[in-house]
């Protein structure tokens, strides 16, 4: 018994022990919270609609929240309760007109929002949440209209180019369309001609042409594109664009040995991997160990060109035990750069001493030769006069 | 009795290759029936999964009041000057609060955001000349959490709003954030105060309360669209 006691004791000692530091790692937090979920509706118009939209509020449990709306549908709308004690929902009961003309065409608002009651407190700046969700009603132009969204995105080269092409009929009648994008180079020449179909988009609807252009033909570059839309009585047209691949120059070769106490050429091989041609390329490299800096003039590179560009490297202040060197290599173009590690070392200098050593080394060589042939010579002779 | 056990064991031996048999028939047939129906490398039977996750909006400020205690402007001082952004309290004595507002975007939408104050200067502070002004900033790594209408940082035209600065607070409700995102890694904005408050100030408790209004914002293509009207425009 005395064990089971002490058992029980423990363990609400324990669930205090945690209440306590549940309170105390809670004491330091603190939150003003307030959100409505859906954040919107999407309607469009239908003659005499009734219809009801439920909005639920949340936050901070003990504030209570003042309910209203405003904008352009206000006159066709009702909440069904305008206080809230805390977190809760709210309904909007929607009745629109039996006319479209009695409302603006396009997009009209309904905002319904939720602001919470002061919060009780002695702080010198306190703070209240506000928050509106939005009943968005489309209401139809007269006759036929149409509004066209279109855009392309960037991708890697060799990649599907994404691509959005919406037609919206936002007028009361169908509309007959003939769809196409064009794409353009750096050159403003265009390149292809994409034909989408021909479709009739019947009012309140949404054509979805969207999908992505095939880019293998193309090379890294920018190009512009162009959403045409042709309807029966006339064209609508967006510009976009996309990038294709990246924009990049590296440096493909460098020179690498240097004569000492000397203005040496330096070259730098650059290659472009862009499609566009890019002005005012040029090289900067520094000598790490002994800041030594140079520069190249400026050049252009056309789309895919390889080009040498070259500077003058001052090696009159590095000292003779120096053999080798490290170099920063950058090329700088179109508001970027490409940096290396280059490795160079100065020209092995032969000295005089070694071009004697080797001299005499072959004459010793040649008059052993010489001497071991009459050597030779010699002892046949002795052998031929003995016969 | 020899003869009998072995009768006996045969019999056994017998059932048990029956009972054999039936089990390999069985599990042929499970085989069977387990490559035909429940593998077969292309679908039998299709099944759609739907998820509809609803837009939600909030808005929390985890940091929702500044107190600055009790203090009073030093003798000899015109007035003293009470700033959250250096988090410091200069020609005064109160206690200085590097604390500013933080308000944070936690839904999965994004909103527009403005920012209206109770009360003016002189109906806060009063006194002779006193300043009662905000600074919206955003936290560091949120670089993008409050964007103008181009989509971008910094102010406009039409949207006066620079962030970073010091401005004279409005009670009307001051447009900061056309766009005040969502993302996890871009949602989050400080709130700074500064006050000057002069030696012949209102006294007693003084407090006021700002109002954070979020405006959920419908869905726009980011790119130009053109409106085209073929016949009937409206009048």
């Amino acid at each position: 018994m005395k064990k089971k006691r002490g058992y029980n004791q423990n363990f609400f000692l324990l669930l205090f022990f945690a209440a306590v530091l549940f309170s105390i790692f809670n004491a330091g937090v603190a939150f003003a919270a307030i959100g409505v979920s859906p954040a919107k509706y999407e309607l469009s118009y239908e003659p005499n609609l009734k219809q009801v939209l439920t909005f639920k509020f949340f936050g901070d449990g003990d504030i209570p929240l003042n309910i209203y709306i405003e904008g352009d549908l206000k006159k066709y709308a009702e909440l069904s309760n305008e206080y809230l004690d805390g977190p809760g929902a709210v309904s909007v009961l929607l009745k629109l007109p039996p006319s479209p003309d009695e409302l603006n065409p396009g997009n009209n608002r309904l905002l319904v929002g939720a602001r919470q009651g002061s919060r009780e407190g002695g702080s010198a700046i306190g703070t209240v949440g506000e928050i509106r969700a939005v009943i968005n009603l489309k209401v139809p132009f007269p006759g036929k209209y149409a509004t066209l969204e279109f855009s392309t995105a960037d991708a890697k080269a060799g990649e599907p180019i994404p691509m959005t092409f919406k037609v919206f009929s936002v007028g009361r009648e169908s509309v007959l369309t003939e769809s196409k994008v064009e794409i353009f180079d750096f050159s403003n020449k265009k390149i292809e001609s994409v034909n989408l179909g021909n479709f009739i988009v019947h009012p309140s609807t949404i054509k979805d042409l969207s999908g992505s252009l095939k880019s293998d033909k193309y090379k890294p570059g920018k190009y512009k594109t162009k959403g045409i839309v042709d309807f029966q009585e006339g064209k609508a047209e967006i510009e976009s664009g996309f990038r294709l691949g990246e924009l990049l120059v590296n440096i493909s070769n460098y020179t690498i040995e240097f004569q000492r106490n000397l203005i040496n050429r330096f070259d730098v091989e650059v290659e472009s991997f862009w499609n566009d041609p890019l002005e005012n390329v040029y090289v900067a490299g520094t000598i790490l160990e002994y800041n030594i800096t140079f520069k190249t003039p400026s050049t252009t590179l056309t789309g895919f060109q390889r080009q040498t560009l070259t500077g003058y490297l001052d090696t009159n202040s590095i000292p003779p035990e120096t053999d080798n060197l490290k170099a920063n290599l950058t090329v700088y173009y179109a508001g970027r750069s490409t940096e290396i590690l280059g490795k160079l070392h100065f020209k092995r200098e032969t000295s005089p001493l070694t071009y004697v050593a080797a001299a005499l080394i072959v004459i010793v060589l040649i008059l052993g030769w010489l001497v071991f042939r009459r050597k030779k010579k010699n002892e046949a002779k002795d052998g031929k006069g003995k016969k | 009795m020899k003869m009998k056990s072995e009768n006996l064991l045969l019999s056994v031996a017998i059932i048990a290759v029956i009972v054999s048999g039936f089990s390999a028939i069985f599990t042929g047939i499970s085989i069977q029936s387990f490559k035909t129906n429940w593998i077969t490398g292309f679908p039998t039977a299709t099944g759609t999964a739907n998820l509809s996750v609803e837009a939600a909006a909030i808005i929390n400020f985890t940091v929702y009041e500044i107190n600055w205690s009790s203090g009073r402007v030093n003798t000899g001082s015109p007035n003293a000057t009470l700033d959250t952004a250096v988090g410091t309290v200069t020609g005064g004595n109160w206690t200085a609060n590097s604390r500013g507002l933080i308000l944070i975007n936690q839904g999965n939408t994004n909103v527009s955001l403005q920012l209206a104050s109770g009360k003016t200067a002189a109906t806060f502070v009063g006194g002779t000349n006193p300043v009662y002004q905000w600074n919206v900033s955003v936290q560091f790594g949120n670089q993008s959490a409050c964007l103008n209408a181009t989509n971008k940082t910094g102010a406009t035209a039409g949207h006066l709003y620079n962030m970073s600065v010091f401005t004279g607070v409005s009670t009307s409700a001051f447009l900061v954030c056309d766009k005040f995102q969502y993302h996890p890694d871009n949602n989050t904005i400080r709130i700074d105060i500064r006050l000057q408050v002069p030696s012949n100030s209102l006294t007693g408790s003084l407090s006021d309360t700002l109002t954070a209004t979020a405006t959920v914002i419908t869905t726009r293509p980011l790119l130009s669209r053109t409106v085209f009207f073929v016949k009937a425009p409206p009048t």
